[in-house]
C-alpha cells in the first residue's frame, strides 16, 4: 500500500511539460528540461565500428555530436527517412552525473504537452524479464497514451559512456 | 586370309611338298646311318671275328693233331692223317692270320692282338720242338716204344726160363715141352710179323736171327742128346747154346735201348705237348678270344646303335609321315572347304543378284506400265484444268476493275484521316501545357508546406525555450503555442492545395494519354488506309500476273502434253530394258548353275531357280501388254498434240489394272527358246 503511494507520489511529481513526438505509430515524451532544441535531419556521418543503433555524427553548429537512430534502438523495423523525421538533441547524464549532448532521430515531432500529475500512470509490469525501466510512466491525454521515457536509462550507463568517447 | 586361291593352293602344295621332302630325308639319313653301321658290321667286325674263330679253330685243330699224334697205338695211317692235319691247321691259322691283318682294327685290338702274335711266336717254338722230336721219333720208327719193351721182356724171360729148362733136363732129367722150333717161339711169331725201319733193329735182328735159330737148334738137339743120354754132348751142346744165347740177347738190348731212346723221345713230346705247347697256346688263345669279345662287343655296340637309330628313324619317319598326312588333310580340308565356301558365297550371291535383277526388271515392267496409266490419267487431268483456266481469266479481269475502284475511294479516305490527325496534335499541345503550369503549382505549394514545417519546428524550439524560462517564459510560450498553430494551419492548407493540384496533374496526365491513343488510333487507320490502298493496288497488279500466269499455265500445260506423250515413249523403253535385263539375268543364273557344278557336282538348285524364270516367261506368254500400251500411248500422243485432250476410257483402266507387273515383258516361245 504504501509502495503505490510512494508511486503516486512519484508520479505525481512527473507532472510538468513534455516534448511528444512520434515513433513507429506510437507517441512518446521527453522531459522538456532534457531538451536542447529540435533541428530538421542534416546530413549524418557514420562512424565505423560502432553499434547499429548509432547512425553516427553531426556537425552541430561547429560541435560534433552523436546521433542515435531511436527505432533500431528500440528494436523497430528500420523505414526511410521522410521530410518529417527530425533530430532531438537532447542532454543526458550518464553514471557520474557527467553530462553528454546527444540527438535521437524520431519519426516526426508533435507538441510541448503540459502533463498533471493525476494524467500519469506507473509503467505496466510484464515481470521480471522484460525490462521497463527507460519508462517513467504513461501519460494519458483525451486521445491517446504518451509513453514518458527516461532518456538517461534509454542509453544503459556503457552505451552512453561509448557514445561519449565519439564527441 | 586374303590370298589369292592361285597363292592358296601352291602354299598349300609346297607345305605338303616339304613335308615330303623332310620325311624323306630323315628316312635317307636313317638308312645311310644303318648302312655305315651294316658295312661296318659286315666288312670289319663280321670278317674280323670270323678270322679270328678260324684262326682259333686252327690252332685246336693244330693242337688236337699234335695230342692224337702222342697215342703210341696209332697206326700208320693215323699218323700220315695227323701230319696232313698238322700241315692244314698250319695254312688254316697262317691264312687266317693274314685275312685279320688285312682289316683295320682299334689301337686296344692291335695292341692285343701284338701281344697275341707273340705268344703265337712262343707257340710256334714249341710247335718247333715237338715237331723237332717227332721227326727224331720216325728216325726210331717205334711209336709204341712200352709195348715194344714189356714184348722184348717178355722174350728175354721166355728165353732165359728156356735156358733154365735146359739146364734142368740136362742135371735133373726133367723134361718139358716145346722150346725147339725157333719160329713157334713168342720172338719167332713176332719176328714174322715186325718189320721196321730202324736200322739199328734191324741190323740187330738179323744178327741174332741166325742165333735164334741156332739157339732153338741146340734146344732140340739137348732134348735129343738127353733123350739119348749122351749127356756130355748135351753138355758141350749146351755151350753152343750159350754163345747163341748171347748173340741173342745181346740183340734183345739193342732194340732195348731203342725202345727206350723211343719211350724218352715220346714222354719229352707228350711233356711239350701237354705243358710247353698248351701254355703257351693258352695264352695265345686268351689273347684270341680277347679280341673276338672286343670284336664282338664293337659289333653288338654297332648292332644295338644301328638297331637304335633304326628305331628312331622308324619313329621319326612314322611321326613325319602322321604329321604330314596330318597336315597335308588339314590344308586339304582347309584350303577345299575355304575355296568351296567361298564359291558357295559368290554362287548364293550370285544366285541371289540374278533373283533380285529378276525381280527388278519385274518391278520395272511393273513401274512402266503404273507410268502408262499414270500418262492417261495426266491427259484427261490436264484438259480439266484447261477449262478451269478459262473461269479464272473471266474472274481476274472482274478483280481487277474493283480494285481499281478500291484505290480511288482510299485515296479520299486518307486525306480525311490526316486532318483528324492534326487536330489530336493540337489537344494534345494543349494539354500539355496545362499539365506544366499544374507542376509548377505544385512545386510552390511543396515550398509553402516546407515553410510550414520549418516554422513549426521553430515554434516547438521557442516553446523548448521557453519552458527552460520557467515562468518567466510562459507569454513566450503562449506565442511559440500560436505560431506553431499557424504553422500546422498553413500546412494543412499546403496540403489540401496540393492534394486539389495533384489530381488536376492526374486528369492533365490522363487527358494527354487520352489524345494520345486518339492520336495513335488516327495513325494506325492512316496507316491501315495505307496499306489497304497498297493492297488493293497489288491486288490489281497480281490480277494482271495472274491473267500473264495463265497465260503462262496454258503454255506449261502444252508442254506437260509433250512430256506426258515423252512419259509413255519412255515406259516402253523402259519395259524392253527389263525384257533384256530379265534375259542376264537368265544367263547369269546359267552361269551360275554352271559354277554350281564345277564346285560342288550337280546342283539341287538347279531346278527352282530355273523355276522362277520359267514361271515369269510363262506370265510373258500370256499376254502381250508392252504392245498393247505401246498402241494406247500412241493414239493418245496423236490427240494430244492439239491440246485437246480426250478423256481416257475408264474401261480400258480397269483391264490393265488387273495386270502383273511380272507380265509386262512379251516373250514368244521362240524368243524363250533363244535363252
Amino acid at each position: 500500500m504504501s509502495e503505490s503511494a510512494e508511486k503516486l507520489k512519484n508520479m505525481a511529481s512527473l507532472a510538468g511539460k513534455y516534448l511528444t513526438f512520434r515513433l513507429a505509430e506510437e507517441e512518446y515524451g521527453l522531459e522538456i528540461l532534457k531538451v536542447q532544441e529540435i533541428i530538421g535531419l542534416m546530413n549524418v556521418t557514420r562512424v565505423p565500428k560502432t553499434p547499429s543503433f548509432i547512425r553516427g555524427v553531426i556537425n552541430l553548429r561547429g560541435k560534433v555530436i552523436p546521433v542515435i537512430d531511436l527505432r533500431v534502438k528500440f528494436e523497430f523495423d528500420i523505414k526511410e527517412d521522410t521530410d518529417k523525421t527530425c533530430i532531438i538533441v537532447v542532454q543526458v547524464n550518464n553514471d557520474n552525473n557527467h553530462s553528454v549532448v546527444m540527438g535521437i532521430i524520431v519519426d516526426e515531432v508533435s507538441e510541448v504537452l503540459d502533463i498533471k500529475g493525476n494524467q500519469i500512470e506507473p509503467s505496466p509490469s510484464f515481470g521480471a524479464s522484460v525490462d521497463t525501466e527507460f519508462i517513467l510512466g504513461m501519460g494519458k491525454t483525451a486521445q491517446k497514451v504518451v509513453m514518458l521515457l527516461d532518456i538517461d536509462r534509454v542509453l544503459s550507463g556503457d552505451e552512453i559512456n561509448m557514445v561519449g568517447k565519439t564527441e | 586370309m586374303n590370298l589369292k586361291l592361285s597363292t592358296k593352293l601352291i602354299g598349300s602344295f609346297l607345305i605338303v611338298a616339304a613335308i615330303t621332302l623332310v620325311v624323306g630325308v630323315i628316312g635317307w639319313n636313317g638308312s645311310v646311318k644303318l648302312n655305315e653301321n651294316v658295312d661296318d658290321i659286315g666288312n670289319k667286325q663280321f670278317p674280323t671275328v670270323q678270322a679270328l674263330l678260324t684262326l682259333q679253330q686252327n690252332l685246336e685243330a693244330y693242337r688236337v693233331a699234335q695230342r692224337t699224334m702222342l697215342n703210341p697205338e696209332l697206326n700208320d695211317n693215323d699218323r700220315k692223317r695227323q701230319i696232313d692235319n698238322f700241315a692244314n691247321a698250319r695254312n688254316g691259322y697262317q691264312e687266317a692270320m693274314e685275312k685279320y691283318e688285312k682289316i683295320q682294327h682299334s689301337d686296344e685290338m692291335n695292341r692285343i692282338w701284338q701281344q697275341f702274335v707273340s705268344a703265337f711266336d712262343d707257340w710256334s717254338r714249341e710247335n718247333g720242338r715237338f715237331e723237332n722230336n717227332l721227326k727224331k721219333l720216325d728216325e726210331t720208327g717205334i711209336y709204341n716204344p712200352d709195348r715194344l719193351l714189356a714184348s722184348i721182356e717178355q722174350f728175354i724171360g721166355e728165353h732165359h726160363r728156356l735156358e733154365g729148362q735146359i739146364a734142368s733136363l740136362i742135371i735133373n732129367r726133367n723134361q718139358f715141352e716145346g722150346g725147339e722150333d725157333h719160329t713157334s717161339c713168342n720172338y719167332g711169331k713176332w719176328l714174322s710179323s715186325f718189320s721196321t725201319n730202324n736200322r739199328l733193329i734191324n741190323s740187330a735182328i738179323s744178327n741174332s736171327k741166325e742165333a735164334h735159330a741156332q739157339f732153338h737148334q741146340s734146344v732140340r738137339a739137348i732134348k735129343q742128346l738127353v733123350n739119348a743120354n749122351n749127356i756130355a754132348a748135351a753138355e758141350l751142346e749146351l755151350r753152343t747154346m750159350h754163345k747163341h744165347a748171347e748173340v741173342v740177347f745181346g740183340g734183345f738190348n739193342t732194340i732195348k735201348e731203342q725202345a727206350a731212346a723211343a719211350s724218352r723221345l715220346n714222354s719229352e713230346m707228350s711233356i711239350i705237348a701237354m705243358d710247353d705247347v698248351r701254355e703257351k697256346q693258352d695264352v695265345a688263345l686268351s689273347h684270341l678270344r680277347r679280341l673276338v669279345e672286343i670284336s664282338n662287343n664293337i659289333a653288338n655296340d654297332e648292332i644295338s646303335a644301328s638297331v637304335a637309330s633304326a628305331n628312331f628313324v622308324a619313329v621319326l619317319t612314322i611321326i613325319a609321315t602322321i604329321i604330314g598326312t596330318l597336315l597335308a588333310v588339314v590344308f586339304g580340308i582347309f584350303l577345299s572347304t575355304s575355296i568351296s565356301k567361298a564359291l558357295n558365297r559368290i554362287i548364293a550371291g550370285l544366285n541371289q543378284g540374278s533373283e533380285q535383277v529378276a525381280s527388278a526388271s519385274n518391278q520395272v515392267s511393273g513401274s512402266s506400265q503404273q507410268m502408262a496409266e499414270g500418262a492417261n490419267e495426266q491427259a484427261s487431268s490436264l484438259e480439266e484444268v484447261s477449262s478451269s483456266l478459262e473461269e479464272m481469266s473471266s474472274m481476274v479481269k472482274q478483280n481487277a476493275d474493283n480494285a481499281g475502284q478500291a484505290d480511288s475511294l482510299m485515296g479520299e479516305t486518307k486525306t480525311r484521316v490526316e486532318k483528324g490527325d492534326s487536330a489530336i496534335a493540337k489537344v494534345n499541345k494543349a494539354i500539355g501545357e496545362i499539365k506544366n503550369s499544374s507542376d509548377h503549382t505544385a512545386k510552390i505549394v511543396k515550398t509553402i508546406d516546407e515553410i510550414a514545417f520549418q516554422t513549426n519546428l521553430l515554434a516547438l524550439n521557442a516553446a523548448v525555450e521557453a519552458a527552460r524560462a520557467g515562468d518567466a517564459g510562459k507569454g513566450f510560450a503562449v506565442v511559440a503555442e500560436e505560431v506553431r498553430n499557424l504553422a500546422q494551419r498553413s500546412a494543412e492548407a499546403a496540403k489540401n492545395t496540393a492534394a486539389l493540384i495533384e489530381e488536376s496533374q492526374k486528369n492533365a496526365e490522363q487527358g494527354v494519354e487520352v489524345s494520345n491513343d486518339a492520336a495513335e488510333a488516327v495513325k494506325s487507320i492512316s496507316e491501315s488506309a495505307m496499306k489497304v490502298a497498297g493492297l488493293i493496288s497489288e491486288i490489281a497488279a497480281a490480277s494482271k500476273e495472274q491473267a500473264q500466269g495463265i497465260e503462262q499455265i496454258n503454255t506449261a500445260v502444252s508442254q506437260m502434253d509433250k512430256v506426258t506423250q515423252g512419259n509413255a515413249a519412255n515406259a516402253e523403253e523402259s519395259a524392253s530394258a527389263s525384257e533384256e535385263l530379265s534375259a542376264q539375268a537368265r544367263e547369269l543364273k546359267d552361269m551360275v548353275n554352271e559354277l554350281v557344278k564345277i564346285v560342288g557336282g550337280s546342283s539341287s538348285e538347279n531346278g527352282s531357280s530355273s523355276g522362277y524364270y520359267k514361271q515369269d516367261m510363262d506370265n510373258n506368254k500370256k499376254n502381250g501388254f508392252i504392245n498393247v500400251a505401246k498402241k494406247s500411248f500412241s493414239k493418245k500422243i496423236e490427240t494430244n498434240g492439239k491440246s485437246t485432250i480426250s478423256p481416257v476410257s475408264p474401261g480400258k483402266n480397269g483391264k490393265n489394272d488387273a495386270l502383273v507387273p511380272s507380265k509386262v515383258i512379251p516373250l514368244d516361245d521362240d524368243e524363250l527358246s533363244q535363252f
